[in-house]
């Protein structure tokens, strides 16, 4: 499981695009895509270069007005777990 | 920005 702690990026077969048809931002993987909501890009981008979670939980925060950031953080990781379990993610753990 | 639980479809490279 990835936690706080960790650092991670997305794996070298991934590529982070935006599909203009959809107006979606989708992460693309050899015969395989997911198409992202808001949240869930501006997370993805943030995983372009390697980044520490803990940091990565803090700049989404500090763009969120509506929510606890207790119940962000508690997205975040979910979300990369998510991804994590695809094998979209490199990620080290300490 | 507003916040909304993260989240993906999958999509099948249809």
């Amino acid at each position: 499981m990835i936690d706080a702690k960790a650092r991670v990026r997305l794996a070298a077969r991934v590529r982070l695009r935006f599909d203009r048809r959809s107006g979606k931002v989708v992460l693309l993987y050899p015969e395989r895509g997911l198409e992202l909501n808001e949240s869930g890009a501006r997370i993805a981008e943030l995983c372009v270069e390697t980044r520490g979670v803990g940091e990565l939980i803090e700049l989404v925060a500090a763009r969120v007005s509506d929510a606890p950031r207790a119940v962000i953080e508690r997205d975040v990781l979910d979300f990369l777990n998510a991804l994590d379990a695809r094998g979209l993610l490199e990620v080290t753990r300490s | 920005m507003s916040w909304e639980t993260p989240s993906f479809v999958e999509i099948n490279m249809a």
